[in-house]
């Protein structure tokens, strides 16, 4: 059997549509088979919860009277870029002046709350620009347009972290204890989109996401993009690989699901509710839904050495990972996760309501994700090549 | 420094139950009458106790009773023990509580937290919601650095 994306945006618009959660599906597709699940079930719904740093928000501020040409400008002491007259650009991890801890992310989050905040500028001095210093508290509502770009929004799985060494390190994997005592993953492992369409066969190129309760689209390939990762027996990479970069509009957005966050020792972070819509289109998606945590294998590397190429102890399941307790070089060692999964089946659970409302619906991808990119690595170059 | 570290030597052979083998922190006012000025008592707990004690505050006079804040810092039974050996040179000791309290309504249930408890204070429930245990939190204070959205405090 096979169905299409018009067919399900038919039968959603009904409210016909069968939607159930990662987390439901799975159980469903043990209950069933594969064969019973694809004749019942028209959408999966996946999500994530996890630590973003490749992101910034555009800000598109009215114009002041007279006329403002921003130089320079900082949203509550946290520095931004200058994008246009009355254009700024913020980068989630840009620290503030005062305060260390708060950050790019931390303005976000309280924009999207609808908190008041503070805008200092200074504009050049230009015949026709002739605002030189322009200060103001201002909220959401004030702006034209407020969006946010995630470019490493999505993340297909994750590594293991560890340390083999004496002293503890502050890593952006949070407190690495030494001599193995704890280890860290950040992934939402069986509920992840891209872990539940490893070959990016659903999702592409303009496909709408549900980002933090606001409508998002998936405009490429992000960050760190590495699909030519090493796959285990089920397809799933054992490491980091694919990476969506996303855009979504800050204005419509649940402040429930932007967190802005400090990791010590690598500096603010923004946590934002990713959830995606699958559709379950033929047998190999039907199958590829079915994999759960024990056929979900990672990459366990140790952080004692900080340098790009790090040593390796192994993989592991997700399954080994959630009982706590990991054996890493014949060491019990404790391992906890850095995503949040409970929020990630909150939103699994608020977005398969939205398609059961009629209020969300699927788009066909207008161009696939590009799958055979390598990763770069940057190293020095002393002399310009010709 | 906040540390919490298994006792060395036996650290590999060791399970994670055996939790109470680790090093934990205490504050306490002693309280010295004029009799007992002279005892050498940092000098006991670091030479019989293993305890490394870290004077906060001290007002002792010549002649007159005198108070001491200290921070002990020991294995839990070793402390214990210690309490009870001042406790008999006739010194009042006060204990300082300390407390961690979670801000569940700002908790984002990531887990940071989890992965720096070695004490096994903190889990993630079934649901994947953060569990504090709070009897068995050795107020070491490594999840109050660790925690992204700052919801873990210290009360004193």
């Amino acid at each position: 059997m096979k169905r299409t994306i018009y067919e399900i945006n038919e039968k959603i618009k009904k409210g016909k549509a069968f939607v159930l959660t990662a987390n439901e599906a799975k159980s469903l597709i043990q209950e069933k088979g594969t064969k019973g699940f694809l004749n019942e079930v028209d959408v999966v719904t996946c999500a994530a919860f996890e630590m973003n740093a490749n992101a910034i928000a555009y800000l598109n501020f009215g114009q002041t009277d007279p006329l403002i040409y921003f130089s320079s400008a900082s949203i509550n002491n946290v520095p931004a870029y200058v994008a246009g007259p009355s254009d700024l650009c913020l980068s989630c991890v840009a620290p503030s002046t005062e305060n260390y801890k708060y950050g790019g992310a931390h303005v976000i989050e309280d924009l999207t709350s609808g908190k008041n905040i503070r805008l200092k500028s200074i504009g050049h001095p230009l015949e026709e620009y002739t605002n030189k210093e322009f200060d103001t508290w201002f909220n959401l509502s004030d702006l034209n347009h407020a969006r946010i770009l995630l470019n490493q929004g999505i993340n297909q799985n994750n590594i293991i972290a560890c340390n083999s060494g004496d002293k503890d390190i502050n890593s952006h994997m949070g407190t690495l204890i030494g001599k193995l005592e704890n280890s860290t993953f950040n992934s939402s492992s069986y509920l992840n989109p891209l872990i539940n369409d490893p070959f990016c066969e659903t999702i592409g190129i303009g496909s709408k996401i549900w980002v933090a309760g606001a409508e998002g689209i998936i405009v490429g390939e992000g960050s760190n993009h590495n699909p030519e990762q090493k796959r285990n027996d089920y397809d799933i990479p054992v490491g980091p690989a694919a990476t969506l970069a996303v855009v979504a509009d800050l204005s419509d957005m649940d402040s429930k699901w932007v967190r802005g966050g400090f990791i010590k020792s690598f500096g603010p972070v923004l946590y934002i509710g990713i959830g995606v819509a699958i559709p379950v289109l033929n047998e190999s998606i039907a199958e590829k839904l079915s994999i759960g945590d024990e056929n979900i294998h990672t990459t366990i590397v140790d952080f004692s050495i900080p340098r790009r190429a790090k040593p390796i102890f192994g993989q592991c399941t997700y399954e080994e990972l959630r009982t706590s307790t990991v054996i890493i070089n014949r060491k019990p060692t404790l391992s906890a996760p850095l995503s949040s999964m409970a929020y990630a089946q909150e939103i699994c659970g608020l977005l398969k309501e939205n398609i059961m409302n009629g209020k969300f619906f699927l788009t066909e991808p207008t161009t696939k994700i590009n799958l055979n990119k390598k990763l770069k690595k940057m190293n020095p170059r002393l002399i310009e090549k010709i | 420094m906040p540390r919490k570290k298994k006792n060395q030597g036996e650290s590999s052979k060791m399970s994670k139950s055996d939790s109470l083998s680790l090093r934990t922190r205490r504050r306490v006012i002693l309280s010295f009458p004029p009799s007992v000025l002279q005892t050498p008592i940092t000098y006991i707990l670091a030479k019989e106790y293993d305890i490394a004690s870290n004077i906060l505050r001290a007002e002792i006079l010549p002649e007159e009773s005198g108070k001491l804040v200290i921070e002990m810092d020991g294995l839990p039974e070793n402390l214990d023990k210690a309490i009870q050996r001042i406790k008999e040179f006739d010194i009042d000791v006060t204990e300082i509580a300390r407390k961690v309290t979670f801000d569940m309504d700002k908790c984002i249930h990531c887990g940071a937290c989890v992965s720096v408890c070695l004490a096994g204070a903190l889990k993630l429930d079934k649901n994947f919601h953060l569990e504090f245990i709070e009897p068995k939190c050795t107020v070491c204070e490594m999840c109050v650095t660790t925690c992204p959205v700052d919801v873990v405090n210290i009360d004193i």
